[in-house]
């Protein structure tokens, strides 16, 4: 017999010794929490309760639960006040009434308290390519037994990747699997900062050792960011190390990898180095594409494979932009009650994505294009075909275009008095090339930083 | 049991544990109030088993003894009888209500079946402090809470003790308003901070019992909070769970600062609201350079109109946001002095309502969509 049956068995002995509105007034609510050594343990709602029963029904109680089990010896009450909670506030949480009627809510509120995950974020959203695969597979492998197997699982990227999806993602699937037998936490690095300068102030570090030290899996976002907080890092690499030794899955995210963190110590980069470290990179044209259908639905948004197409050409660095474009069509569908068209899609990328600033000029990307390749900008004007300066001259091409917008017969004379057609040819020719090349991919995002910081 | 009382005593020591009536049907007993005759004078309690409030009222205690009558019946009659003096005196499991000209006999039962009122054994987290300064900012933040089936701890009045301050924070996840209130005001034993979340009902109780009194003592244990005055103690029942991180809530920089008189904007509201719509909605728009605020609403059968608000504005022009008129008022009126800082970024971010001569109350409201 478990603990639920011998208390139904026993509620129903008691049932018969008490009047009935005592009976759905008391014990309501209550529970059998456990039985040790001859002495049983009741979960009661509240001291009310707690009270009335410890003064007046002990004995029937014992009666009950001895003719159960003889060996009972005693029974001793406890207040669970988190029981009256009703069983489906969880599921809930998020979806609050007022919402539809355009009244917005506190976005933080909708983050679970207990374990500050956002029920938005899950793995069967998480788009999948060639980009983000082994952080996945290994995010599902943790999954699976966490704190086993890759323990801790240190992950890396750029702003807008896809971290924050991931990590909480895999926190809200090990609660789904788990339920409550496994404690969850999410901190970002801000948080556990704020947390360590409140221990501080308040003289209550152990709060803080305690919060943090009794969790099974701890997920902390932008690790980067508390590097260089000494005392904050003090306390994070115990409670890191705490953690590590029972093990308890840690689950680290940053914006690069830990040998690339200059101010965070070596003890603590070794530590990192010993799990696993997995990278998202930046999406393919594939993978883009593939986020923006998935997104499109998710949001209600009707946009033709051309707008598709579109905007994976035009955004490649970061999903956050997509999304930022996806939002803004979705606020003109709704507006106007009909679909986006190619024009106003057209528009709305260049409002969201960074655009150049104004005071760029052609020739400031020519050199810039030429001192990425370690070349003198005179090579891309002149005749040369070697390959490297070939290749260098139709990025130069294409970022004219890209960038300025410039027309094709002017790149052609500013770039060595070339034919418009073998500008047009070279834009062609590289706008399809980083679909299909990552390497070069990366090599025209670097250079247009460089383009953007000067 | 038998004692002599005056009746406007025992009134006011009625309207005092009045709402801790319970209304549940299945224990009889919780309908009633428990009435005992002490050396020192009378003592009135009720509970709904969420909460149980004791009141002491003076009497001249002839005998000893307690009952347990049904509230409502004693209530009605020592609100109508006429004469100053009443005396109390139970023959078995009646008690006897009698005046010059007045003779009652109220039915009741045993004190033996009334719950008992749990008590705080450790009193090691207790807080002291002015009732004033307390009802006070529990009036300034209870408002903005609403009960809720799905999130409840939002149902309640969150007490943030660090040490340092206090801070009272409610929120029904539309708005919210937070409170500080500095030590000195407090003395307490406690030696570390605490959180807890204390009913809404609990609250508004504490807020309407307490504010004649001088100083409360409020005692904390896991479950439990035991708010104390002079005559009257109240035990409540704490709400479980934790409270959302709500510091985070609070926004950090802004685009648009604007000061202004409180009692222009709250009459702006008033007047403007009589057009809003089913969602309460109202716009606010300020064009750069000008020097007023433009309170606005429209409504497809009524029509519109708009306010003009002279206001100090610093920062960018605002183009629109719509908020709800009630939520938006709610912090006006709560808001103490004559002028106020109302800040706010965009209409997807929380606005900032603030006192312009108080750092120590704040009040944040979300927009509503523009569509």
């Amino acid at each position: 017999m478990n603990l639920e049956q011998a208390w139904q068995a026993a509620l129903a002995e008691i049932e018969l010794q008490i009047s009935r509105p005592n009976f759905v007034t008391w014990f309501a609510e209550s529970k059998l929490l456990e039985k040790n050594e001859g002495v049983a343990l009741v979960a009661l709602p509240n001291n009310f309760a707690k009270e009335w029963i410890e003064s007046r029904y002990q004995k029937i109680i014992l009666g009950a639960l001895r003719n159960l089990d003889e060996t009972t010896k005693k029974v001793d009450f406890v207040v669970a006040s988190a029981m009256s909670r009703p069983p489906a506030a969880r599921a809930g949480l998020g979806r609050l009434q007022n919402d539809d009627l355009g009244q917005q809510s506190f976005s933080e509120l909708k983050i679970d308290p207990e374990t500050n995950l956002n029920p938005r974020y899950t793995l069967s959203s998480f788009v999948v390519g060639k980009s983000n695969e082994l952080a996945f597979a290994a995010a599902q492998a943790i999954v699976q037994s966490p704190g086993h197997k890759y323990n801790p699982f240190f992950i890396y990227g750029g702003v807008g990747l896809g971290k924050t999806h991931l990590i909480q993602g895999m926190g809200n699937e090990i609660k789904a699997l788990y339920k409550n037998a496994v404690k969850v936490r999410y901190v970002s690095s801000e948080k556990f900062t704020n947390d360590v300068i409140w221990a501080i102030k308040n003289k209550r570090m152990e709060t803080v050792k305690e919060k943090y030290r009794f969790i099974d899996v701890l997920i902390i976002d932008d690790i980067q960011f508390i590097a260089d907080k000494q005392a904050t890092v003090e306390e994070f690499f115990h409670t890191f190390n705490a953690l590590y030794e029972s093990n308890k899955q840690v689950i680290i995210s940053s914006d690069r990898p830990p040998r690339f963190i200059p101010t965070l110590e070596d003890r603590m980069r070794s530590r990192f180095e010993g799990g696993v470290l997995a990278d998202i990179g930046y999406p393919d044209y594939e993978l883009r594409c593939a986020i923006i259908k998935t997104k499109i639905e998710e949001k209600g948004v009707i946009a033709s494979d051309e707008i598709v197409t579109l905007i994976a050409n035009k955004i490649q660095r970061s999903i956050r932009e997509i999304e930022g474009v996806l939002n803004k069509m979705l606020f003109y569908q709704n507006k106007r009650g009909e679909p986006v068209n190619i024009k106003t899609a057209e528009h709305i990328i260049e409002e969201v994505s960074e655009r150049p600033a104004k005071n760029i000029s052609a020739n400031h990307i020519i050199k810039t294009v030429a001192g990425f390749y370690e070349i003198s900008p005179l090579d891309l004007v002149n005749r040369s075909r070697k390959k490297e300066i070939a290749e260098s001259r139709q990025i130069a091409m294409y970022l004219l275009r890209d960038m300025l917008s410039l027309s094709y017969p002017y790149i052609g004379r500013k770039l060595g008095r070339r034919d418009h057609t073998t500008a047009m040819y070279a834009c062609v020719k590289i706008s399809e090339e980083i679909n299909r090349n990552q390497n070069l991919n990366h090599k025209i995002l670097a250079i247009k930083d460089l383009i953007n910081k000067a | 049991m038998k004692l002599i009382i005056l009746k406007d005593n025992l009134k006011e020591g009625l309207n005092r544990v009045e709402r801790a009536i319970g209304d549940t049907i299945s224990l009889p007993v919780l309908k009633h109030v428990l009435c005992e005759a002490q050396e020192s004078g009378m003592r009135l309690t009720t509970t709904n088993l969420e909460m149980g409030i004791e009141t002491k009222v003076v009497g001249k205690v002839g005998e000893i003894g307690s009952i347990t009558v049904p509230f409502q019946a004693l209530y009605a009659i020592i609100q109508g009888v006429d004469t100053e003096r009443i005396t109390l005196e139970t023959e078995g499991n009646i008690l006897l209500v009698s005046t010059d000209n007045y003779h009652a006999r109220i039915q009741g039962m045993g004190s033996e079946d009334f719950p008992i009122i749990p008590k705080i054994q450790n009193k090691t987290t207790t807080l002291s402090i002015s009732a004033e300064v307390f009802t006070d900012a529990v009036s300034k933040v209870i408002y903005a809470a609403q009960f809720s089936e799905i999130r409840p701890e939002l149902g309640g009045v969150l007490i943030d003790f660090q040490m340092s301050i206090l801070k009272l924070v409610a929120t029904d996840s539309f708005r919210l308003a937070e409170k500080t209130i500095l030590t000195k005001h407090i003395q307490t034993n406690a030696t570390s901070g605490f959180k807890v979340i204390v009913p809404l009902k609990t609250m508004q109780e504490v807020q309407r019992i307490f504010s004649n009194e001088e100083t409360l003592s409020i005692t904390i244990d896991e479950h439990q909070i035991l708010v104390s005055g002079e005559k009257t103690q109240l035990v409540s029942r704490l709400i479980g769970g934790s409270y959302p991180d709500y510091e985070q809530i609070i926004p950090k920089t802004n685009d648009l600062k604007l000061s202004l008189k409180r009692d222009q904007l709250m009459s702006a509201v008033r007047l403007v609201s009589t057009f809003s719509g089913k969602v309460n909605d109202i716009k606010i728009r300020m064009r750069e350079g000008t020097k007023a605020l433009e309170v606005y609403s429209a409504s497809h059968e009524l029509g519109e109109n708009a306010y003009l608000v002279p206001i100090k504005a610093e920062g960018k022009e605002l183009k629109e946001i719509s908020f709800n008129w009630r939520y938006l008022m709610d912090g006006l009126k709560a808001m103490p002095g004559k002028e106020v800082v109302f800040t706010m970024t965009n209409d997807a971010k929380p606005a900032v309502l603030q006192p312009a001569d108080d750092a120590s109350y704040l009040y944040i409201l979300m927009p509503i969509k523009s569509s």
